[in-house]
């Protein structure tokens, strides 16, 4: 059976739109194959992650990190799990080379925003010889987070999703291409909410 | 903006620098009216000092 582990790293607890996608993914990893653990990463981490928590990360044959997009980059609670696992496992000679998948979202209508991330994530897993494998890359994470739960409309995460299963299923080592989905509300319409949004934040904050 | 680390590689380096100067100003890492006026460097050691400063000269 194979060690599958999600790092979910928003803090938004149950309103995120990461544990949407994270849960998606996890309901489409049949129990009988897969043994799956969940870590969330904390707020202001001020002690470093537990040994056992990170001994999860570092048995597991495929990790899976599903996280919003922060200023172009990585937010520092998630930053703080990666240094520690870093720390733990760099040197140590039975770290296993385990399949690295990043499920990211943002608020920008464009995934390809998250380039510089990909670079990042992928020298990550260069510096501890992990197997970096693939990105999904979701633009209007809110309606990419609705549109996942609806049927017909979902074509697009669900293909990219199950691409993730099956590259763990088959132990793929072929290099495959990134997913990037637009939201399926377009853009236009995406900015003039965020315009219309950002007015009326700036209206309550006058008001105060 | 002045980055460092000393056991950097060339790709990390160039990852830095373009995620940095790229994003500047969407990503809040300085003010957008601002982001013209900004470069980065990144330096391993103590060594690239001088040449940073050469260069941090031609914005003041």
């Amino acid at each position: 059976m194979k060690n599958i582990c999600f790092i979910n790293g928003s803090l938004r607890g149950k309103k995120a739109s990461s544990l949407v996608f994270l849960n998606c993914i996890s309901s489409m990893l049949a129990e009988a194959e897969f043994n799956t653990d969940i870590i969330n990463v904390r707020v202001k981490a001020k002690e470093r992650y537990s040994e056992e928590l990170l001994k999860t990360i570092s048995r597991a044959d495929a990790i899976i990190m599903v996280y919003p997009l922060f200023t172009c980059g990585i937010r520092g609670s998630l930053m703080r799990l990666l240094e520690d696992f870093y720390l733990y496992a760099k040197g140590k000679a039975n770290n296993k080379a385990a399949m690295v998948y990043i499920v990211v979202n943002c608020g920008f209508p464009r995934p390809e925003i998250m380039g510089e991330l990909i670079r990042v994530m992928k020298n990550f897993c260069r510096r501890l010889l992990l197997n970096w494998r693939f990105a999904i890359c979701m633009g209007g994470g809110p309606v990419a987070a609705m549109t996942v739960k609806t049927p017909l409309l979902n074509i697009k995460y669900r293909k990219a999703f199950s691409a993730i299963v099956a590259d763990i299923r088959h132990g793929d080592t072929m290099q495959k291409d990134d997913y990037f989905i637009k939201p399926i509300i377009p853009e236009p319409i995406m900015l003039w909410i965020k315009a219309q949004y950002e007015k009326k934040m700036q209206t309550a904050a006058a008001r105060e | 903006m002045i980055g460092y680390g000393n056991d950097i590689d060339e790709e990390e380096k160039s990852t830095f620098i373009d995620l940095t100067r790229k994003h500047l100003g969407e990503a809040d890492i300085v003010h957008p009216d601002f982001d013209k006026q900004v470069d980065v460097y990144l330096t391993t050691c103590s060594q690239d000092s001088e040449a940073i400063c050469e260069a941090f000269k031609k914005h003041v």
